[in-house]
């Protein structure tokens, strides 16, 4: 009856409460600064904005490394935390990505925030510009990157399509 | 589980009552016979003698009030009132409630002040007492003071005096190991036992263990607050100093230090059984502290596990009248509870059968008990919940239905279980049960297989019971208010219970294989078995529904609200999608039609991206929802949050 994954939930829910810059007072990163074109994206981001709401259901953890590689952790199908991998790529400011199982991100703009304590960087689909992402850097709890549950357990989404 | 006796009874022998009471015209003062035995709620067996608990109507309580009675009972402002007094002889009328001046008003919306308790020469006649007071228009009920009485519990003493330390995990507690209720390794208690069947506490402890501001009172016979396991989580009332016979924090109480003996009407808690300080002890027994047992939520030993108030109502001769309940019930809302722990209910009928089979029946039977109650329910003591849980055992007699209180649709009634996962041989099941938990069963698994925690005078032991199942609910509770309390978060009462009863595991499953115990009890133990880390896991947040966005979706929602199997029942919602959603969300997400519910799925068409909350009506652990006349699950709205974005990758992937 003990499950396995929930345990995994726990520990990476409490993890996300304690590092969300979000949830904790004066450490919600400043989005009013100048975002700038130049910048880095390598690094470890948490989403703490979309589309002008801070106060997300989901959580969404990103490490963007040096050698192009990318992990991603997010809670959005459940309570439970999921481990994505792939490559991404940045042109100018456009920023791409392909996940290991051939599936394509969309395409976003990056912007920069350099200012900010800590920094943040801001993706806009090319494809739908009113879907703002804001992310802002800390360090990805290791009981989040540690345990999450590789993506192929949860891709059964529960979506059916009416007729 | 108490043997309360007769007190189920009442209700049954009230409504014989009504319709075969003999008039007495010489008795009638302002009724007729008929209105008047209306008003008296219950029997007289078992009930104190000399004394009877009376509601007035609003316009009576007012004159009463403004009566001079203080200097002489018959000079209540109510000519029949003072009649019938004289008549039976009163020597005293004082309100049931006492008055907490910093609680008055809300005492008074509840109603409280309606009640009141008329004390007389024990050899007047009851019955008749209580025609004369009921023949009196301006008062609304007459209640006999029925006494609760139960059998001294059965408990195996395991160990006394001090005990070594013994590192065991993450606690060193060294009676955890024999704790199968809180971590159940599958051997070491009998060949039947089986991994798992538990609370699950060890990996919710890594996120809470309490929190001192959750206060749990429990109702019972006293808790033992000198006890080397339980007296640094006993709750103390700063405001009070302990043997000095004076009321030194004016809320109507003398020496309250950790509770208040309403048995006794002093302070002075004491604990002649054992059945107070073993709850106690399963719901907040002071952990990692190198003694004894552990609590569900005792803290980590440093000083953080929430708090026990001892609200004792029953006596050194395990007994206690109504009047005593329902003060202790309004004693532990004035006084800073969350919980209350219930470990008791009405017995049956002599037949064996359930004495009261409706919700109806209780509230008409026993109003004292229940104004009491609901003035708990209504009590905020905590910004993390806007009001009290009520936690009841469902009672010893094996029967198909919970018993009352526990039974009524807003109190939370708790089976057993044994250390095979299975439901023990005297645990009530059926309508009314919310939720199951271990209760130990050692008439089948031996001693071990029975609940172990705190026993008087610094000893240990094992009982059995739904007794002992209801404060792991209770300690459960405790432990996600705790957690919630640690994240800021904040419920209504209705959402904190709700998410209370989704924290359980199948137990409908666990039973498949055994035919015949499946036969009997699968869908009638409640949502399931608690679970300790699915309450933190529900405390923590909402889960997520992912949809596309322009595109017409159908989402079964049952996987997002409960693991598969266990007993929920989705309502449909084809008609008022303001239920489901509010119209803010829906213009934020630009949904023109709907949505619905149908068939337990969620069709949904959003045209914007964002994120909103939505609600999903449900009725847990049975098909139909309780209602006055008819014992039922209890129906509840789950929220879940629905992630509207276009272009998912195909393999869900946020980017």
């Amino acid at each position: 009856m003990k499950i396995t994954k929930i345990f995994v939930a726990i520990v990476a829910l409490c993890a996300i409460v304690a590092c969300n810059p979000n949830s904790g007072s004066g450490n919600g990163g400043q989005t009013n600064s100048t975002w700038s074109d130049t910048g880095s994206p390598v690094g470890e981001w948490a989403l703490t904005e979309w589309n002008g709401s801070k106060e997300l259901p989901m959580g969404v953890y990103l490490r963007l490394n040096e050698d192009n590689t990318f992990d991603l952790y997010q809670h959005t199908l459940s309570v439970l935390w999921v481990h994505y991998e792939g490559t991404f790529s940045l042109k100018g400011n456009s920023l791409t990505g392909k996940y290991s199982d051939g599936s394509d991100w969309a395409e976003y703009t990056i912007k920069y925030n350099n200012e900010a304590e800590p920094k943040q960087i801001k993706l806009t689909r090319k494809d739908d510009s009113n879907d703002v992402a804001i992310y802002t850097a800390t360090e990805i709890p290791t009981e989040v990157t540690d345990q999450s549950s590789e993506a192929v357990n949860v891709r059964s989404i529960v979506i059916e399509k009416f007729l | 589980m108490f043997s309360i006796k007769n007190f189920g009874l009442t209700a049954l022998l009230a409504t014989m009552l009504v319709g075969c009471i003999t008039h007495d015209e010489n008795l009638l003062v302002g009724e007729s016979a008929s209105a008047s035995a209306t008003k008296i709620i219950n029997s007289p067996r078992s009930a104190v003698a000399g004394n009877l608990l009376i509601k007035f109507n609003e316009q009576a309580t007012l004159a009463f009030e403004k009566s001079e009675r203080k200097s002489d009972i018959t000079r209540s402002g109510i000519e029949p009132l003072n009649h019938a007094l004289r008549t039976i002889g009163a020597t005293s009328i004082e309100r049931l409630f006492p008055i907490d001046p910093r609680h008055e008003e809300r005492a008074r919306k509840a109603g409280l002040h309606y009640w009141y308790t008329v004390s007389f020469d024990s050899n007047e006649q009851l019955e008749k007492a209580a025609k004369s007071l009921a023949e009196v228009a301006e008062v609304e009920m007459v209640q006999y003071n029925t006494i609760f009485s139960y059998q001294p519990s059965k408990s195996v003493v395991v160990k006394e005096g001090p005990t070594t330390r013994l590192a065991v995990d993450k606690v060193n507690d060294p009676y955890f190991k024999d704790q199968w209720h809180y971590y159940n390794t599958g051997s070491g208690i009998h060949e039947k036992q089986v991994a798992g069947m538990d609370v699950n506490v060890k990996e919710a402890w890594l996120h809470c263990t309490g929190d001192p501001s959750i206060i749990v009172a429990v109702l019972d016979d006293g808790v033992d607050y000198t006890h080397d396991d339980l007296k640094a989580n006993m709750w103390v009332n700063k405001g009070e100093i302990a043997n000095n016979g004076i009321d030194d924090d004016g809320n109507g109480f003398v020496d309250d230090v950790h509770g208040y003996n309403f048995c006794t009407a002093d302070g002075k808690i004491s604990w002649k059984d054992s059945h107070g300080t073993h709850v106690a002890g399963t719901i907040a027994a002071v952990n990692n502290n190198g003694k004894g047992v552990c609590g569900i939520a005792g803290g980590d030993g440093s000083g953080n596990g929430v708090k026990i108030m001892s609200a004792q109502k029953f006596n050194a001769d395990m007994e206690g009248d109504v009047a005593q309940t329902a003060r202790a019930f309004q004693y532990a809302a004035n006084n800073g509870a969350v919980i209350a722990q219930c470990s008791w209910g009405y017995n049956t009928a002599p037949n064996g059968q359930p004495a009261i089979i409706s919700d109806k029946q209780f509230k008409d039977s026993d109003g004292a008990t229940y104004s009491a109650i609901l003035y708990f329910q209504s009590m905020k003591n905590s910004d993390v919940i806007d009001g009290g849980l009520v936690i009841f055992a469902s009672g010893n007699d094996g029967l198909g239905q919970s018993g009352y209180p526990a039974g009524y649709r807003d109190f939370i009634s708790v089976s057993a279980t044994g250390c095979d996962g299975m439901p023990t041989y005297y645990t009530n099941y059926g309508p009314g049960v919310n939720i199951s938990a271990p209760g130990g069963d050692m008439d089948r698994h031996g001693n071990g297989g029975g609940v172990l925690s705190t026993l008087p005078n610094n000893r240990y032991g094992y009982m059995q019971g739904t007794s002992m199942a209801c404060p792991h609910v209770s300690g459960v509770a405790a432990l996600g208010l705790a957690h919630a309390k640690k994240l800021g978060k904040k419920f209504s009462l209705e959402e904190f219970t709700s998410m209370l009863l989704l924290s359980t595991n199948n137990i409908d499953a666990h039973m498949a294989s055994y035919e015949e115990i499946a036969m009997k009890y699968t869908g009638k133990m409640g949502t399931g078995s608690i679970d300790a880390l699915r309450m933190i896991m529900n405390v923590e947040g909402v889960p997520c529904v992912n949809l596309p966005k322009g595109q017409l979706a159908m989402i079964d929602l049952k996987p997002y609200l409960i693991d598969q199997g266990r007993d929920i029942t989705i309502i449909d919602n084809d008609t008022d999608s303001s239920l489901i959603i509010s119209n803010a969300d829906k213009e934020k997400l630009g949904i023109t039609n709907g949505p619905r519910i149908f068939n337990g799925k969620l069709i949904i068409t959003c045209e914007k991206a964002g994120h909103a909350l939505i609600n999903v009506q449900c009725v847990l652990g049975e098909k139909e929802a309780g209602s006055d006349d008819k014992m039922g699950g209890r129906a509840s709205t789950k929220k879940l949050a629905i992630v509207v974005r276009d272009g998912h990758s195909a393999n869900g992937g946020w980017m």
